[in-house]
This record gives structure tokens, sequence and C-alpha cells, in this order.
């Protein structure tokens, strides 16, 4: 089983590709389906953050494991594009009625065990999220 | 790939039934919605029932689209029902704090055959027997592994 | 004994040479000490099998520290009896060992090693104090791994046992076609909810249900997490198609719910199970009605309908609402759906 998986974020395409690895991986972790399932989906949200906002980047998968031996799933979505200028907003807005925008961020941080989030305005952003077993 | 045409879009009586069984990019998604559109203008349905008890996620992207699609159909005088949710859908869809406005879930084909005639008065075409072709699909959907 | 006519002692060798050469005398020895001591376990293993293990044991260790050149346990080259001993300490696990019989094992072997080194290296005490450290330190690191890999095993033992406990504490039962009930019984907490909400997810799809009861009578306390786990509970069964009906919500809880401003304004309560029950079979579009009156509706329907036939073979038209919806009924066309609410218990075909 791969430790680390890299996937590139270019096209629309590529944000199924990095859901479907992800989802594997999650498998492969031993993570239950309802965990994959929740993992599928905060890659595709995360993924498609990526290919919209900052046109190209990528997501990192990695299996880790804690100091007790308890089996997990770290992804990381990384862009050089515009950056978040007001993080706090953005964690803030939620899926409003209709064609709400927005990023989906509260939502994928609730997917999720562990949530970070490093932006900065024309460097570029940084989303990691763990789930355990 | 990407092939938009992959998913079938069957006709039985005035209802268009969506069987989703592969994951969908988001263009696939997109060219479903202009499809299911131009089919209901084409044939003159007036039920639309998607299936997506095959479907392993749903993303706020996909929820958006089912949303538009229930949306646009209800303008073209057609109603929509999605069908066969997963469980492990439904409890991330709601963490994610995804409503999926507009749009009416049900169980299975059988519950949504029975919506669109209950509730909607969409049926099989006038004169044919009620517990007819629709139904025997319905039984053939069930059945499906 | 050191001796011309002794077994090849090896002059330049160590203890990988020692092993090589008097392998066969060291198993037997081996597994004559294991099998005579108190911790043997000869219902758990075979004394074949557990001459084939320690057999493979100990090649893989001599080839292992001739391979790597004599490095420590860390070297590459010991990969392969590393992945050995996990794979020994889990299925010790999986059988119900304890750990000291799962350590000893491995460290019983210096036993039977030490004494053969010391004839080996007989003359020679700077080579024999060198041997005896390094095959020690291989030893010891040996007996760790299978310690930690044990240890691990059985956690994970544990844990999967408790997630079987937990789903069959909370039984999913069909009450009625498409009905099912899920009793909660005893104190909730985070994980059992969640192991509760995907369980009765799970059982409505699988039994096409479209009414849920959630009976918490046998609950005694709840927290802000367990009743935010109802909600989601609750919402993710509407969203698949399933509507959920909360019963059994005692005065004290009611209570707890308020202050804790949680909103229950979407979900249908009832006191009691049972009017959760009716209830759901009105949903359903049943109703319940007793035997008698069953049989009293039946003969004025078809008293009703004599005397309709004599009408009509008379001549005159009967337009009331009643015969109206009786005709339609007999036909078969599918009618509206006020009328579907006034069918009997058994629903129609």
């Amino acid at each position: 089983m791969p430790q680390s998986r890299l996937i590139a974020l270019e096209t629309e395409h590529d944000i199924a590709v990095a859901r479907g690895e992800a989802r594997t991986m999650a498998a492969q972790v031993g993570l239950r389906l309802v965990d994959q399932t929740r993992i599928a989906t905060v890659a595709s949200e995360l993924a498609r953050n990526v290919v919209k906002y900052a046109g190209r980047g990528r997501m990192i998968a990695h299996a880790v494991e804690d100091a007790g031996g308890r089996r997990g799933l770290r992804l990381v979505f990384e862009d050089t594009g515009p950056g978040i200028p007001d993080i706090s907003a953005a964690m803030r807005d939620g899926f409003s009625t209709g064609r709400g925008l927005g990023k989906g961020l509260p939502g994928s941080k609730r997917l999720v065990d562990e949530f970070e989030i490093e932006s900065e305005v024309g460097r570029g952003t940084r989303v990691t999220v763990v789930r355990w077993t | 790939m990407a092939d938009g045409s992959r998913i079938p879009i069957l006709k039985v009586g005035r209802v268009l039934i969506v069987p989703i069984q592969v994951d969908m990019d988001d263009r696939m998604v997109i060219q479903l919605q202009e499809r299911i559109l131009s089919e209901l203008e084409r044939t003159g349905a007036r039920g639309v029932l998607i299936d997506i008890s095959l479907l392993e996620m749903v993303d706020s992207f996909i929820g958006r689209v089912l949303s538009d699609i229930a949306a646009m159909a209800r303008i073209m005088d057609a109603r929509t029902v999605v069908v066969g949710m997963q469980p492990a859908v439904a409890i991330t869809l709601v963490e994610l704090g995804l409503e999926l406005r507009g749009v009416d879930t049900v169980l299975n084909v059988d519950e949504g055959i029975k919506l669109l005639r209950d509730e909607f008065g969409i049926g099989d075409a006038e004169g044919a027997s009620p517990q007819g072709e629709l139904s025997a699909f319905a039984s053939e959907q069930i059945n499906r592994p | 004994m050191a001796d011309e006519s002794a077994p090849t002692k090896t002059k330049e060798g160590g203890v990988e040479e020692l092993i090589a050469t008097r392998r066969d005398e060291i198993l037997n020895l081996w597994i004559q000490e294991r099998s005579e001591s108190d911790e043997f376990r000869d219902e758990l293993i075979s004394k074949k099998e557990l001459r084939a293990q320690s057999r493979r044991l100990i090649e893989m260790l001599a080839g292992a520290i001739r391979d790597s050149t004599r490095a420590e346990f860390e070297d590459a080259a010991f990969n392969d009896l590393r992945a050995y001993l996990n794979e020994l300490a889990h299925t010790r696990a999986v059988k119900g060992y304890t750990p000291s019989e799962n350590a000893t094992y491995i460290l019983s072997l210096r036993n039977v090693i030490m004494p053969l080194l010391a004839e080996e290296f007989e003359g020679r005490a700077d080579a024999l104090v060198r041997e005896m450290n390094y095959f020690t330190r291989l030893l010891d690191r040996m007996g760790l791994v299978m310690v930690d890999t044990f240890i691990r095993s059985r956690e994970e033992i544990i844990r999967q046992q408790r997630a079987d406990m937990m789903e069959l504490s909370t039984p999913v039962i069909k009450v009625w076609d498409k009905i099912l009930t899920m009793p909660i019984i005893g104190t909730l907490d985070s994980r059992r909810a969640q192991v509760m909400m995907e369980s009765l997810l799970q059982k409505i799809v699988e039994s096409g249900s479209t009414i849920a009861i959630l009976d918490i009578t046998g609950v005694r306390t709840m927290d802000t997490l367990v009743a935010n786990h109802l909600i989601k509970t609750v919402t993710a069964a509407r969203l698949m198609g399933a509507r959920c009906i909360l019963t059994g919500v005692s005065p004290a809880i009611a209570q707890t719910m308020v202050q804790l401003g949680i909103d229950l304004s979407q979900i249908t309560t009832r006191a009691q199970m049972s009017d959760g029950i009716k209830l759901a079979l009105e949903m359903s579009g049943r109703a319940v009605v007793s035997a008698k009156a069953l049989s009293q509706i039946a003969s004025a329907h078809s008293a009703a309908a004599q005397k309709a036939a004599a009408l009509a073979a008379h001549g005159r038209v009967i337009t009331s609402e009643n015969q109206r919806r009786d005709e339609q009924g007999a036909s078969g066309s599918s009618s509206t759906s006020s009328a579907r609410r006034n069918s009997l218990l058994e629903p129609e075909s």
C-alpha cells in the first residue's frame, strides 16, 4: 500500500480523479464506508476549489498513523493561486440557498477530524484535512 | 473519459427515468442536465425520476445541479423526484449542510413512481392501465443488483 | 566440550554460523524447552506447527545476520524477519495467548543459544562476550517487536468486539410493512449514537421502509452531542425519503432539550410508542378499525350495493358520492388519494 499519492489538479476532470484516489486510499487505510464517502466528498469540494479559484494545484494524500497506532488519511490541497483575503469570512460562508457561492469550507470542516487552512494573498493556499479510523 | 451520453435516459409512459450508474465529473453532470431538459422538450414527458442508488457521492456541485434540474423541469411543467440516496451519502449531505432545495427525494423507484402518480397525477399515457408499464419497469429496477 | 573431534568450530563466523551448522540441535533443544515449560499452550498450537514456526524463525535470523554482515536489528536485512515476527504476534493475539507467553517464546531462545555459544567460543573470552552481547541485543529487539505488535493486535480485536456489541445493542425492528422501529435503551454516547444512525439508515434501505419510529423511552439522559446525532439521523432519513417519528420523550429529557436550545420543531414527536405506531399506520394510508365495525361497514356496503342494483334494474340512476366512488373502485381505475385514505387495514394491491 503506497504511503503517499500526488494528484495534479488542473482540469475539472482531475477533481473526479482526486476524489477517486482519496476514496481508494481511505479504504486501504481502513476507514469505514461512511468515512470513505466523507473523504471522497471533502476531496471533491477542496479539489474543486483549487481548480476553480487557483486554476491549478495539487492534492497529496498520505496514509498516517498516530502514536497509538491508529491509522488515518491526511489530504493536503495546495495551490499558488490568488489566496483567500479573509479566511474567517470564508469559514463563515455557509451554503446559501439556491445558487450560493462560497468555498464550502465550513461544511468540509465538519466532514473531517482535523482541518487546517493557510492562505496568503498573492502566494497561494494550503488546506490540510485528516480523518482517523 | 468524460462522456455524458453514457448515462441512459429512458422514457416510460410520461416519465423520464435517469439511472445514474457512474461517477460523473463536472462536465458529465452538466451534459446530463442539458440532455434531460432537451428530452423533456422532445418527448413532452411530465416527470423525471433520477435514480442515484448507485451514486456513492453527492457533493455541493452535484447537489446544486439536482436542484437546478428540478427547478428547470418545473418551468417546463415537469416534476422531478430523486430516488435511492445511499445512507452514507445522506449522512454526508447533512454534515455538509446541503439541503437539496426543491428536490423531492424518496426511497426507491417504486416510491418515486407512486409520488409522481399520487401527488402530481403523472403516470402512463391516458387509456393505458395504471398498473401497466410503469409498475413492470419499477419491479425490474428493484430487482436490479 | 573443547575437543579436536567436536563438531565444526567456527573460527571466523559468529552466532549465525553456530545456528547454521547446529540448526537441528538448536531447534530440538528450543522445542523441548518450550513444550516442557509451564506456559506451553498445547491447545493453541501443535508441536509440529511450533517446530515449523521455530525453524523458520531461526533460519531467517541466521540469514539476516549473515546478509547484513552482522548489523543491528534496524538494518533492512532484518525486514523479512520483522515481518514474520509481526505475523506471529498477530496470530498469537488472535488465538488468545497472554502477552508474557508471547514474549517468552522469543526470549527462551537465549537459554538454548548461550550455552552453545560458550561451547563454541571456549577459550576466546573476548569473542564470546562480543557474540553474547550481539545476540542478546537482537533477541531483545525481537521480543519488543513481538510485544508491540501483540498489543496493537489485541487492541484492534477489542475495538472490533466493542463495535459488534454496539450494533447488537440497538436492534431495528419491523413493526409493519414499511414501518420500522428502533427502541433505544441505556446511555447514549456519541459513538453509540453514530453506530445507531448508520444501522437505522441501512435498515431503512434494506427493508424499503418509509417510516421509522425512534423510541427513547429507555434513555435516561441526553446531551447536546447525542441530541445532534438524533437530529442528524432524522434529517438524513428524510433526505433518503423516510419520515421519522420520535417517541418516548420523558419530561426530564424534554426539559434538557429546551434548555440546550435544541430545535425539535422539524421532528414529529409522540409521547408513547403506541401513539407513534398509530400515527405511522395513518401516515401510510391505513386506519385501525375494530373487527366489529369492519363487519358492520361491510354489510352496510353490500346492502347498499344490492339496493343500487335493484334500483338500476328499474331504470333509476344513482348519483350519490359514495356510490360513484364505489363504482370507480369496482372498475379498478386509479382513484384519488382521499379514497385510499378511507381504505381498511390491509393495503389494497
